[in-house]
C-alpha cells in the first residue's frame, strides 16, 4: 500500500513536471511579450522598419502641432514673463501659464486616447486567447497579471514619447526667465499632470470598452472600435485647427472652476498648479479631484479586465444560439445585391464587400479615419466662418457643401480599406468559384460603395439643409449631391482592379503619405468648385447641374464598364499556402516545443 | 476523360513535379498518393487551375484546359487541402458567395444549401460564423462547396481531415456514389486506408515524379505485399520506420 502511494506521489510529480515546463515567472514574460506585441500588430505594416518609420510618424503627426505652437507663443510669453518679473504682478502669467498647461494637459488626454483606441481590440482579452491560453498550464492570476502588465507598458511607453519631449521644450520656454528652480518644478509638474491625464485616459477607455463587453458581448465591443477613432481622431483634428482660434478667449473664461470643474482636464491642470505651487486656492479641489479619480480609474480598469478575461474564458466554448440582430448591416446588404442587379456573382461581390466591411474592424479603421478627416475639416470651416446662426440659413459653402466632404473622404477611406486584406488564403473561394465575366466584380463593388455611402449622405444633406435653407433648395441639393457622388463612387471604381480585400497589402499601396496635397485638391474640386457653381444656379439651373453631374456619373460608369474586362482574380502562387496567415498569438515558448497560434480574422 | 500529360512545375531552381502522367475517366476515382514534398499538392494545385504548369497539359475531353481556364473551372468541384475560410461569415453565408459566384440560382441554392447543411450535421452552427467551426465542421462546408453546382470533375485534396468517424464513413460513400453518377475524381490524401477504400487507381508520387500508378490490387498483386501501406512502403520511404521510431523516442528523453 505504502509503495502504492510513492508510485503514486512520483507519477503526480512527473505530471506535474510535465504540465509545468515553464516557471511562472518565464511564462509571465513570455505572455506579457506576447500580449505587448499585439498592440502593434498591423496587416498593413510588413517589417520592423517600417513599423519604427510608422510609429515616427504618426508620433510627429500627434506632437508637432503643440511644438509648433509653443514656438508661436515663445516671444508672448516672454513679454509676459519679463512684464511680470518688472511690475511683481504674476496675474497674468499664472494665467497664461495655466491656458499652456490646459492645452497641453487635453492634448496629452486626446493623443493618448487617440493611440489608445486604435489598438481598440488588444485593450482585452477575446475569445481567441482564451481559447489559446485555456488549454496550457498556466495559472489565471500569471495570464491577467501579464496582461496588465502589457497594458501598463504600453501606456508607459505611449504617455513618455507624448509628453516627455514637449514637456522639456514647455520648462525650459515658461521658465526662462524664472531660473533653475521654476524649470524644475515646472517639467515635475507638468510630466506629473500630462502623464497622470492621459493614464487617466487609457484607463476610461480600457474600462469603457471592458464593460461594453460584459455588458452587451464581445461583438458590441469590437463594434465600437471605429466610431472611437473617429471621435478620436475629430478631437485631435478640432484641438489642432481649433487652438489658435481659442487662444482669442479670455483666458479667464475657459480655465474657470465653476465651468470647467466637472472636466477631468480641469482636475489635471489642478495637479499642475498645486505641484508648481500655485498659490490660486481653487485649484486646491481641482487637484485632489484628479488624485482621487486617477486611483480610482486605474483599479476600474484592472477589476474590468480581470473580469472580461474570466467571462472570456468562460464563453470561449459557447457558441451563439440564434441569429443575430436585423441591423443596419442587413440593410446595406439588402441595398447592396439590389443595386447590384440580377447578376449573381455581382449580388454575391457586393455582399462579400458590405459584409467584410460591417464584420471586420480592421476593414471599419481606415474609412472611420478618412470619415474624421472630414467631419474635422466641416467641424473647423463651421467654427472659423459662423459669424452667427442666422448666418447659416442662407445659401452659401459652409452649408452646402458638408454633404460632399464627409462622402468626398468617406470614398478616400473606402478605397484604402479596399487595399486591406481580410483573411488572405481565402481569397482562393474567388479563384476557384469566381466567374470568367469580371464585370461582375466591378458592378459587386460599386453597389456595396453606393449602399454604404448614399443613404447616409443623402440623409445628412436632406437633414441639414432642409431645417436651415428650406425643404426646396434642400430637395435640389440633395439631387445634385447625389449625381456627384454617384460620380465620384464611379471614378473611385476606376482606381481598382481586383475584388477588395482579397490580395496582398504592398507598402505604400494607398498612398495617402505622398499624395495628401492631392487627396485635399480633389475635395475642392469635388466638393467647393462645384457648389460654387450650384450657388449661381439656384435660382433657375438646378435641373442643368443634376443633369451635369448625372453625365459625369454615367460617363464614369460606362469607362468603369468597359476597364472592369481586366479586373483580376488570379491567385498569387502562395494563396492557400500557410505563409498569409497572421499568428496574433504565439505562445509556442511557453511550453518549449510547442507552437500554438490563433488566427486572426483581420 | 482527364489526361495529365508530362505536367512539370518549376519553382526557380527548385523542381516540384517533373513529367507526370496519368488519366482519370468518368466513373472513377484516383488516388493521389505520396509523402511531403512529393509534388502531390503542387499536381492538385495544377489540375484545380490555380497553377499554371511550367511543361505539360492538363486535357479534358482531350482540350488543353489552360487555354480556357473559367470555363474548365465551371465544371470542377475542388476541396483545398487547407481549410481557409472566411471566418467573420456564417457557413450557408459561406455557401451562398461560393454559389452565387457560380451563379446557381438563388431559389434552388438556398434550397440546396439547407440539405447539404442538414445532411452533414451542421444545420444546427448555421447562425455561428465559422470562426467558431472546429476544423471537421469547415471540412464539411468546404466540401458542400465544391460539389453544390454539380460538377464534372471533383478534385479533392485531404477532405476527410479532422473529420469524425461517421462523417468520414458518410463521405467515403458519397466519393464513391459521386463517381458512380459518372463523375471524374481525384483524390490526394495521406492516409492509404482510405484511398484503399475509395479509388479505384493510384498514382504514387516520390520527388515530383510517378513512381507507381495502378489499380491497388494490380499495384499489391505485383509487388507481392500485402496492403496498399507496404506498397506504399517499398515505393516511397527511404529508411526504415521502427528505426526512426526509436530515434524520436530517443530525442523525446534528451
Amino acid at each position: 500500500m505504502i509503495r502504492l502511494r510513492a508510485l503514486l506521489s512520483n507519477a503526480r510529480r512527473r505530471e506535474k513536471v510535465c504540465l509545468d515546463p515553464a516557471t511562472p515567472d518565464h511564462a509571465a514574460k513570455v505572455l506579457f511579450r506576447t500580449f505587448l506585441a499585439q498592440f502593434f500588430a498591423s496587416e498593413s505594416v510588413t517589417s520592423d522598419i517600417q513599423l519604427r518609420q510608422t510609429i515616427i510618424w504618426v508620433l510627429a503627426f500627434l506632437i508637432a502641432p503643440l511644438l509648433v505652437l509653443l514656438v508661436q507663443l515663445f516671444p508672448y510669453y516672454q513679454w509676459v514673463a519679463i512684464r511680470a518679473l518688472r511690475f511683481h504682478d504674476t496675474a497674468l502669467l499664472d494665467d497664461t501659464l495655466e491656458w499652456i498647461e490646459f492645452l497641453f494637459v487635453t492634448h496629452s488626454m486626446v493623443t493618448v486616447g487617440l493611440i489608445t483606441v486604435f489598438v481598440w481590440d488588444a485593450l482585452a482579452f477575446d475569445g481567441r486567447d482564451a481559447m489559446v491560453l485555456g488549454p496550457l498550464p498556466l495559472r489565471a492570476r500569471t495570464i491577467a497579471g501579464a496582461k496588465l502588465a502589457a497594458l501598463a507598458a504600453f501606456l508607459l511607453a505611449a504617455s513618455t514619447l507624448v509628453n516627455v519631449p514637449s514637456g522639456l521644450l514647455f520648462a525650459l520656454e515658461t521658465s526662462d526667465q524664472l531660473g533653475g528652480l521654476a524649470f524644475v518644478r515646472h517639467l515635475t509638474a507638468h510630466l506629473a499632470a500630462t502623464v497622470s491625464a492621459a493614464a487617466f485616459t487609457f484607463a476610461a477607455i480600457v474600462t469603457f470598452r471592458g464593460l461594453v463587453m460584459l455588458s452587451a458581448g464581445a461583438r458590441a465591443a469590437s463594434a465600437i472600435g471605429p466610431l472611437m477613432q473617429f471621435l478620436f481622431v475629430v478631437l485631435i483634428l478640432s484641438l489642432v485647427i481649433l487652438t489658435p482660434a481659442v487662444w482669442r478667449i479670455p483666458h479667464a473664461a475657459l480655465v474657470n472652476p465653476t465651468v470647467t470643474g466637472w472636466l477631468p482636464g480641469s482636475w489635471f491642470l489642478g495637479l499642475f498648479e498645486r505641484i508648481r505651487g500655485s498659490p490660486r486656492a481653487y485649484f486646491v479641489p481641482l487637484a485632489t479631484r484628479s488624485l482621487i479619480a486617477l486611483p480610482a480609474m486605474l483599479c476600474a480598469a484592472a477589476l474590468v479586465s480581470v473580469t472580461t478575461f474570466r467571462r472570456q474564458m468562460r464563453l470561449a466554448l459557447v457558441p451563439p444560439a440564434t441569429r443575430g440582430s436585423i441591423g443596419l448591416g442587413a440593410i446595406v446588404r439588402r441595398l447592396a445585391r439590389a443595386l447590384a442587379g440580377r447578376d449573381a456573382a455581382a449580388r454575391a461581390t457586393a455582399d462579400f464587400v458590405t459584409m467584410t466591411l460591417g464584420r471586420n474592424r480592421r476593414q471599419q479603421g481606415p474609412v472611420a479615419m478618412a470619415a474624421a478627416i472630414g467631419a474635422a475639416i466641416v467641424l473647423a470651416s463651421f467654427t472659423q466662418k459662423t459669424a452667427s446662426l442666422a448666418s447659416l440659413t442662407q445659401p452659401r459653402t459652409l452649408v452646402l457643401w458638408v454633404p460632399l466632404v464627409l462622402a468626398y473622404w468617406a470614398v478616400i477611406g473606402l478605397r484604402a480599406t479596399f487595399l486591406l486584406p481580410s483573411e488572405l488564403p481565402a481569397a482562393v473561394t474567388f479563384a476557384i468559384n469566381g466567374p470568367a465575366d469580371t464585370r461582375a466584380y466591378w458592378s459587386g463593388v460599386r453597389a456595396a460603395m453606393i449602399a454604404w455611402l448614399a443613404p447616409p449622405v443623402t440623409l445628412i444633406t436632406l437633414l441639414l439643409t432642409g431645417p436651415l435653407l428650406g425643404w426646396r433648395v434642400a430637395a435640389w441639393h440633395t439631387a445634385f449631391v447625389a449625381g456627384l457622388v454617384a460620380a465620384l463612387i464611379e471614378l473611385a471604381v476606376l482606381a481598382i482592379d481586383r475584388v477588395p480585400f482579397t490580395s496582398a497589402y504592398a507598402a505604400g499601396d494607398a498612398k495617402l503619405r505622398r499624395r495628401w496635397p492631392l487627396y485635399f485638391l480633389g475635395m475642392y474640386a469635388f466638393a467647393y468648385w462645384p457648389v460654387q457653381i450650384e450657388l449661381r444656379s439656384l435660382r433657375g439651373g438646378e435641373v442643368g447641374l443634376t443633369a451635369a453631374a448625372t453625365s459625369v456619373a454615367i460617363g464614369a460608369h460606362l469607362v468603369g464598364r468597359y476597364r472592369a474586362r481586366r479586373w483580376s482574380v488570379e491567385p498569387s502562387d502562395s494563396l492557400g499556402d500557410d505563409g498569409g496567415t497572421i499568428s496574433v498569438l504565439d505562445i509556442g515558448s511557453v511550453v518549449p516545443g510547442a507552437t500554438v497560434s490563433a488566427h486572426t480574422d483581420v | 476523360m482527364i489526361e495529365v500529360r508530362r505536367l512539370t512545375k518549376r519553382y526557380g531552381p527548385l523542381t516540384a513535379v517533373r513529367d507526370v502522367s496519368f488519366q482519370v475517366q468518368g466513373g472513377e476515382v484516383l488516388g493521389l498518393l505520396g509523402p511531403n514534398g512529393s509534388g502531390k499538392s503542387t499536381t492538385v494545385k495544377i489540375l484545380a487551375g490555380l497553377l499554371p504548369p511550367t511543361n505539360g497539359l492538363v486535357l479534358l475531353d482531350g482540350r488543353d484546359v489552360l487555354e480556357d481556364v473559367t470555363t474548365y473551372k465551371a465544371v470542377l468541384g475542388y476541396v483545398p487541402e487547407e481549410p481557409h475560410l472566411y471566418s467573420y461569415l456564417t457557413g450557408p453565408e459561406y455557401l451562398q458567395l461560393v454559389g452565387r459566384l457560380r451563379r446557381i440560382p438563388d431559389a434552388s441554392l438556398d434550397h440546396k444549401i439547407e440539405r447539404f447543411m442538414q445532411l452533414l450535421d451542421i444545420y444546427d452552427d448555421r447562425y455561428q460564423t465559422l470562426a467558431s467551426y472546429s476544423k471537421g465542421m469547415r471540412q464539411k462546408v468546404l466540401i458542400a462547396a465544391a460539389v453544390l453546382h454539380n460538377p464534372r470533375v471533383v478534385i479533392l485534396d485531404e477532405p476527410f481531415s479532422g473529420l469524425d468517424v461517421s462523417a468520414a464513413r458518410v463521405l467515403k460513400a458519397f466519393v464513391r456514389a459521386i463517381a458512380a453518377d459518372g463523375k471524374m475524381v481525384v483524390f490526394s490524401s495521406h492516409v492509404l486506408e482510405v484511398v484503399e477504400q475509395v479509388c479505384s487507381r493510384v498514382v504514387i508520387l516520390k520527388e515530383g515524379h510517378v513512381v507507381g500508378h495502378d489499380s491497388v490490387e494490380r499495384l499489391r498483386a505485383t509487388l507481392q505485399l500485402p496492403s496498399l501501406d507496404a506498397v506504399f512502403a517499398s515505393l516511397v520511404e527511404e529508411d526504415d520506420s521502427q528505426t526512426r521510431c526509436h530515434s524520436m523516442i530517443a530525442a523525446m528523453n534528451l
